[in-house]
């Protein structure tokens, strides 16, 4: 069934989402005989190589797949064609023109047709076929139920675009509905999660959604193997959305863009690891060298979630014990020696590979790093973390809107300094507004419209919750360490990401409500609920994992908590938690599902464009 | 051994197998119903038969040519009488669901339920109506269950499932002036074929292919036409029978021959059915043929036996056997299963037999028991075996009670025997004796109470009506009663009418309606479907799951509840569904005002509009006194037409004023009055500067040189000293005039500060310009700005100057990594005295 070993690793197996997808995606297949061709929303082949392999495709009698094009139909002798898209109208235009065109050519034997939409069917996008008069053209449209995509053992998203945009700006709430359909598909495999908790309004929507929703499936209210699900609104903490990260994932994701596990770096920094240079490579430089990155990697397990600065080091190890074992091949060495040498070479080998693969990123990146305008934004972001100087306008920023430096570089800061001091001074924000629209026309108002709508950049008003925060919640560490952190602050070098703080405030004996004082400044509704009726005293005999009072002294099974963040969360936030889940005397393991998983480009550009 | 128990009806067909005839019933018709003159269409797994007149036999003139459809159950009973009053009726069939099917001449197919009422019907489409239609037939697809026609000018349309018809055509056969003979339909692949028969030649036409082909097939005997072909009903087999009475049978595909049959008769047989053995398909599967008064059973093999019967003998095919009907009673032929024969056949020495006869003794009080049984002793589990399996084929329940309490018998020498299938066994011939019963008629075997599945049983007790067997039965086998419950809601609502009292008994019975599967929308539904719509409301509101009422809500006229369970169930699709259907009901002012009430029904609203229709988008924004977005819309909109802009530029500052939005009301206006600017110098110039931001056009005119422009541009639009600074900077070093640049430095105290100047100056690699403009810096960027010039030395003076180790050491950690070894140990010696100093 293809390799998705990485995904099994932890007590609550993700392999299970995929193959819960993969079975839908067959069951879609197996719905049309014979040879196929598939048609492609171009946006989910991504998300769909982490559930599929092309072989399995292949065995269901999958000829060829194509993105879905307006125009004709790519030239294949194929009878059937099945079209899987998400509800976009432009791709029911597509899809129309795809389908008038093989009515003008073929008039005799036409092509079958079937379309999926995934994750459901969409009255609006069912709507446009029909008034484009293709609707009867379909033998089956039907739903093609996947909601999730896992990542890896332990992350998993809904791939959903433009989640944050859709709520804030255009009030649409599809992609509540949807992560509420989501945890209930989570809660249909892995059982009941008793607890749930969680921070914002629209994370209580997607919990009350979630509940009922729930009540009408037939789930067993056995006890699953989650025990608990935090839900956090991204829009709580959009500071650490927007702040540069400063692991190595997540540096790598703002440089090169990491698409479900996918990414590709120029071909001509990587060493064509003893192949011959074919001219290909040498002549073209637009050339991509395509890396999967994920666990079942064992260098990149190490060094994903490490500070970049930390990284360095556990190359420089890695040199030296790989030299090491390339020398111990030499010298004299009895047979048996030999043998085990020779058994061990295929791991070295891809040892080998892995570690000059990521020894090239890194210099990619160090090389990146180190020009003046990355460090001068990070110093001015870091500025606004520590509440240098809100009040003012930022001079840094002001010549940055005059050297007419890319736009959204300077949205980005300003949206920083918002939100460190819950919004601008009504001059400063004015004052913006003007020397923006001197340098880039009055294209860049909709833009500042837009991140106004939602409340990234506002004028200044009520407490100052950042600031209050960053020392109630300890958000920028004093005694920082990068390279053996001791805290989760160091995945932006000093700056804890706040979701992520709470998320270990909460696991304190206290819990949850020892939190909701500390919280209390941020003016959105925080909720404490149970799915599962509390045991009474009399039937204490069932043992103490039915009972919820008694979760705190479990101290020897690990609580595995589901986080949920609706609207987005960055590498350097999974590696956060990843962090915290490490730390023995937290005794936790974290399944972490989001919308989408954002670095500070995609996240505002989503927004803005 | 032989036993002397029911073997009366076994007959063999070539050696080793056994068949046997069972009588399922006697039956009696009415005086109505004479066979002899009707022709039957049964259902199978025992279900009801529908008998009319012979259709085929010719009309007589000026009598009322209408016949009357009898549907009876298997065991005889009466069920209903469709008095036909629609086209002409062709043929008919039962469909898996029992619905029966009636094909008429003009290709309409008309769908009666076993109650005689008529639910709807369908087309075969419209060649099948303007050619008419000469044959059709019913058959199992792949999809369910399947129609196929022939018209008049012999070519076949098909549907593969009746409650979802989707009409395909078939290709044709090649032109001829003969007409073809016989023709039939098989599932090959999972797609429908049809063989057509035209005197000797024979071709075969497939779903989805393009073209027909024809099929050979080797005949020993002489024939002239084919005049009869019958597929098997697993469509593994295939009979043939010729003019000349020839029986040829084979494999459905035609690939391999099992036999030819000389049957000895020219006449046309009235019917050809495949009795299939589940246990051994190939070996003993067998034709029965049926001639006026006689009955002809011919094995693959060859062999055959002749039954003389009624004039009026009908066949019902059925997966494991066949059913013979006649006027006086209604008999099963199946190949005797193994077990049994193992049990009750002649000369048989098997375990089970043993037990059996052990089992008797037992019975008498007689010591032989024990004789017999000592002989089976070792094989005691297979003779238990094959006694509990023994009894599920039959159908007398005094040889099922024997054979069971044999094996219960046995049982009781077997140590730690596992009872889990005798338990079962029990179970399930109870519940098949209950539906053989006379009275309900379902003459079941145990294959295919096994193939239907109990559910599917309970369903079709449910729509006989059979409440209480239904109940029974469920409560037996450990079922689930919703569908019978709901079964017995719709009954209620449909006899009922007392709405109050409906929902309330309802409701009493339903108290968790999760637990059992229930659901009150598909039972309001149904109240909605009868034309009870307050009703329907009513049981609508006790569905707790609000995404189910809503397209019943909607149907029902209740748009503004189903809108608010819509919002509620925060399903967007549903809300859609509702605004879409809202929209075309209510008069526009209307359904904005209802909307309003809705803000996220609004919001999908706005977003609908804005990729459909874009007037009724700004419409909601006058309505809705929305200024800002008003303004926003139209500046947007002109930003992608550049030629609307200034015209509509004075109209979005106003809505932005409106919205308390000065600055951008503002800025507007400042880029109106720039509009302007830029195009007298368009003018001037003769180049392009409309679409230019301040800050390009000021730049424009820096390279254009025009200094006094710049200046007026500058200060009409309060361009900040700061930005001006900054665009001169960039400009005089982005063209290396460096002389310039220093003059302009020196023109008054920077606004900006100097280290933009050496930014600029680095930028252009121009290090010794760079340099000029460090020393004007503040001291503590100095070190940085020297290090970014690479100046090392400089940078490791000035940190020596300001005892500053920390910054000493990072520039050695610099300097290190080159090889300029002068510099290194320079350093190191500056740091060395620093410290100590310290």
């Amino acid at each position: 069934m293809g390799d998705f070993s990485h995904l099994i690793t932890q007590k609550v197996n993700l392999a299970l989402v995929q193959e819960l997808a993969l079975n839908e995606l067959i069951e879609i297949l197996d719905k049309c005989e014979g040879t196929k061709v598939l048609m492609w929303d171009e946006t989910l082949t991504g998300p769909i190589s982490l559930i599929a392999k092309p072989e399995i495709l292949k065995d269901r009698n999958v000829v060829k797949m194509f993105p879905i094009k307006a125009g004709d139909l790519p030239n294949v002798d194929v009878r059937n064609f099945i079209f899987i898209t998400r509800p976009n109208l432009q791709l029911m235009n597509a899809i129309a023109s795809n389908i008038h065109s093989d009515e003008r050519k073929n008039r005799v034997y036409r092509k079958n047709f079937y379309l999926f939409f995934l994750p459901k069917r969409s009255l609006l996008c069912e709507n446009q076929l029909k008034s484009k008069g293709v609707y009867g053209n379909f033998q089956v449209i039907d739903d093609f139920k996947c909601q999730l995509f896992p990542f890896d053992s332990d992350v998993i998203s809904m791939e959903y675009p433009d989640a944050y945009k859709e709520i804030y700006i255009e009030g649409d709430y599809t992609c509540l509905h949807h992560s509420a359909t989501a945890l209930c598909t989570i809660q249909k495999l892995y059982g009941r999660i008793p607890k749930i908790v969680g921070k914002g309004k629209f994370a209580e929507k997607v919990k009350e959604l979630a509940k009922t929703m729930i009540l009408n499936e037939d789930i067993s209210i056995e006890r699953g193997s989650i025990d608990q699900l935090i839900i956090l609104d991204r829009s709580i903490d959009i500071m650490s959305a927007l702040a540069t990260q400063l692991t190595y994932e997540g540096l790598i994701d703002e440089f090169y863009g990491i698409n479900n596990t996918i990414v590709n770096f120029p071909a001509s920094k990587f060493n064509s690891q003893g192949e011959e240079a074919s001219f290909n490579r040498m002549t073209s430089t637009t050339e991509k060298k395509q890396i999967i990155l994920n666990s079942k990697e064992e260098l990149y397990v190490e060094l994903r979630d490490k500070n970049f600065n930390a990284v360095g080091p556990v190359l420089s190890r890695l040199a030296k014990t790989l030299t090491d074992a390339a020398n111990e091949r030499h010298g004299e060495k009895t047979i048996k020696e030999l043998k085990e040498i020779v058994e061990k070479l295929p791991k070295l080998k891809a040892n080998e590979l892995s570690f000059a693969n990521h020894t090239t990123i890194a210099s990619l990146i160090k090389e990146h790093i180190s020009q003046y305008d990355f460090l001068d934004e990070l110093s001015c972001e870091q500025d606004f973390m520590m509440c240098v100087d809100l009040d003012k306008s930022n001079e840094y920023i002001e010549g940055m809107i005059c050297k007419q430096k890319p736009l959204e570089n300077i949205l980005r800061l300003i949206c920083m300094q918002s939100a460190a001091g819950n919004g601008l001074k009504q001059k400063v924000f004015d004052g913006y507004k003007k020397e923006i629209a001197h340098s880039y026309g009055l294209d860049a108002l909709l833009k500042l419209g837009k991140l106004e709508k939602v409340g990234m950049i506002r004028v200044q008003s009520g407490a100052r919750s950042y600031n209050i925060l960053r020392k109630t919640l300890n958000l920028t560490v004093e005694d920082f360490m990068e390279v053996a952190p001791k805290d989760i602050s160091y995945v932006h070098s000093f700056y804890a990401p706040m979701l992520v703080r709470i998320v270990e405030h909460s696991l304190k004996p206290l819990g949850w409500n020892g939190l909701n004082d500390i919280l209390s400044c941020i003016p959105e509704p925080s909720f404490e609920d149970y799915q599962l009726p509390l045991v009474n005293g009399s039937s204490s005999t069932t043992g103490r994992r039915d009972s919820l009072t008694s979760e705190m002294s479990q101290s020897d099974i690990p609580r595995v908590i589901l986080v949920f963040f609706a609207g987005g969360c960055t590498f350097a936030e999974i590696s956060a938690l990843r962090f915290l889940s490490q730390q023995d005397d937290n005794n936790v393991e974290f399944v972490i599902a989001t919308t989408k998983i954002i670095n500070k480009h995609t996240f505002l550009s989503s927004i803005i464009n | 051994m032989s036993l002397l128990y029911n073997i009366g009806d076994w007959f063999t067909l070539g050696t080793g197998n056994t068949y046997r005839k069972i009588e399922l019933y006697s039956m009696d018709f009415s005086d109505e119903v004479d066979l002899n003159h009707m022709k039957i269409f049964g259902s199978p797994f025992g279900g009801p038969i529908a008998i009319t007149k012979n259709l085929n036999e010719p009309k007589k003139v000026g009598v009322n040519t209408k016949p009357v459809i009898y549907i009876f159950s298997s065991s005889g009973k009466l069920i209903s009488k469709i008095n036909w009053n629609s086209g002409v009726l062709l043929t008919m069939g039962w469909s898996d669901s029992e619905e029966l099917l009636c094909i008429q001449e003009n290709g309409i197919v008309l769908i009666y339920n076993i109650f005689g009422q008529y639910q709807h019907k369908f087309s075969m489409g419209q060649e099948a109506t303007d050619t008419q239609i000469v044959d059709g037939r019913i058959y199992p697809s792949s999809q369910g269950t399947g129609i196929a026609v022939m018209t008049t000018h012999f070519r076949i349309f098909i549907a593969n499932n009746y409650q979802d018809p989707k009409v395909r055509f078939l290709p044709e056969i090649p032109k001829s002036v003969l007409d073809p003979t016989s023709w039939t339909v098989l599932i090959e692949d999972r797609k429908t074929t049809c063989l057509i028969a035209r005197d000797q030649e024979l071709f075969k036409v497939k779903q989805d292919d393009n073209i027909c082909t024809a099929v050979c097939i080797s005949f020993d005997f002489e024939f002239k036409a084919i005049r009869f072909m019958s597929v098997s009903y697993n469509n593994r087999h295939i009979a043939i029978y010729t003019n000349t009475g020839i029986l040829w049978l084979g494999t459905s595909d035609l690939r391999t021959k099992y036999c030819e049959f000389n049957c000895g008769r020219t006449e046309m047989p009235k019917q050809i059915e495949w009795c299939c053995d589940i246990e051994d398909p190939m070996k003993a599967d067998a034709v029965v043929i049926t001639y006026p008064s006689i009955l002809l059973i011919v094995g693959i093999n060859g062999d055959s036996n002749i039954y003389t019967y009624d004039p009026a003998i009908f066949l019902i095919p059925e997966s494991d056997g066949v059913r013979v009907l006649t006027n006086n009673y209604h008999e099963l032929i199946q190949k005797v299963p193994k077990c049994v024969t193992s049990i009750f056949g002649i000369n048989i020495s098997e375990p089970s037999s043993f037990l059996f006869e052990s089992y008797r003794k037992f019975c008498e009080r007689s010591h032989q028991s024990d004789e017999y049984l000592c002989l089976i002793m070792d094989k005691i589990e297979i003779a238990v075996d094959e006694c509990i399996k023994a009894a599920g084929y039959e159908f007398d329940t005094e040889t099922q009670k024997s054979l069971i309490s044999a094996a219960h018998f046995g049982k009781g020498f077997i140590h730690g025997h596992n009872p889990d299938d005798y338990i079962r066994m029990c179970k399930i011939l109870r519940v098949l004796n209950a539906v053989r019963k006379e009275d309900i008629g379902i003459p079941l075997t145990i294959n295919q109470f096994l193939h239907l599945t109990p559910a599917v049983i309970i369903d079709r007790l449910v729509f006989r009506k059979h409440y209480s067997l239904a109940i029974q039965i469920s409560k037996h086998l450990n079922l689930s009663e919703s569908r019978i419950m709901e079964h017995w809601a719709y009954h209620k609502i449909m006899y009922d009418n007392n709405d109050n009292e409906i929902v309330q008994k309802i409701s009493e019975k339903f108290k968790d309606p999760l637990k059992l599967g229930i659901s009150f929308c598909t039972i309001a539904k149904r109240a909605e479907e009868v034309g009870k719509t307050k009703l329907a409301i009513k049981l609508l509101e006790l569905e707790p799951n609000q995404s189910l009422q809503v397209p019943l809500l909607l149907k029902l006229g209740e748009n503004k509840k189903a809108l608010l369970a819509a919002t509620q169930s925060g399903d967007t699709d549903l809300i859609y569904m509702v605004l879409m259907q809202l929209k075309d009901q209510t008069p526009l002012s209307k359904f904005q005002m209802i909307i309003r009430e809705f803000p996220l029904a609004q919001n999908l609203y706005k977003k609908y509009c804005s990729l459909n229709n874009i007037t009724a988008l700004k419409d909601i924004y006058l309505q809705e006194d929305d200024f800002l977005a008003q303004a926003e819309m139209s500046l947007e909109e002109a930003l992608d037409s550049h030629i609307k802009l200034d015209s509509s530029l004075l109209d979005i500052s106003s809505n932005y004023k409106r919205a308390h939005k000065d600055i951008e009301a503002e800025i507007c206006d400042d880029h109106r009055k720039l509009m302007k600017q830029q195009k007298t110098l368009e003018e001037k110039y003769a180049r392009a500067f409309h679409g230019l931001s301040l800050h390009d056009t000021v730049r424009e005119l820096l390279v254009l040189g025009d200094l006094k422009m710049v200046e007026k541009v500058k200060n009409d639009h309060k361009m900040s000293d700061k930005h001006y600074w900054h665009l001169k900077v960039e400009i005089l070093s982005g063209n290396y005039q460096w002389e310039e640049l220093e003059k302009f430095s020196k023109s008054k105290k920077s606004p900006i500060g100097y280290e933009h100047f050496v930014d600029a100056c680095l930028k252009a690699r121009n290090i010794n310009e760079a340099k000029k403009y460090i020393i004007k810096c503040r001291e503590d960027k100095r070190i940085i700005l020297y290090n970014r010039a690479g100046l090392y030395e400089d940078s490791a003076k000035l940190a020596f100057e300001l005892r500053d180790t920390q910054s000493l050491i990072n520039i050695h950690n610099i300097v290190s990594l080159t090889n300029e070894n002068n510099l290194i140990s320079k350093i190191e010696s500056l740091i060395a005295s620093v410290s100590s100093k310290k």
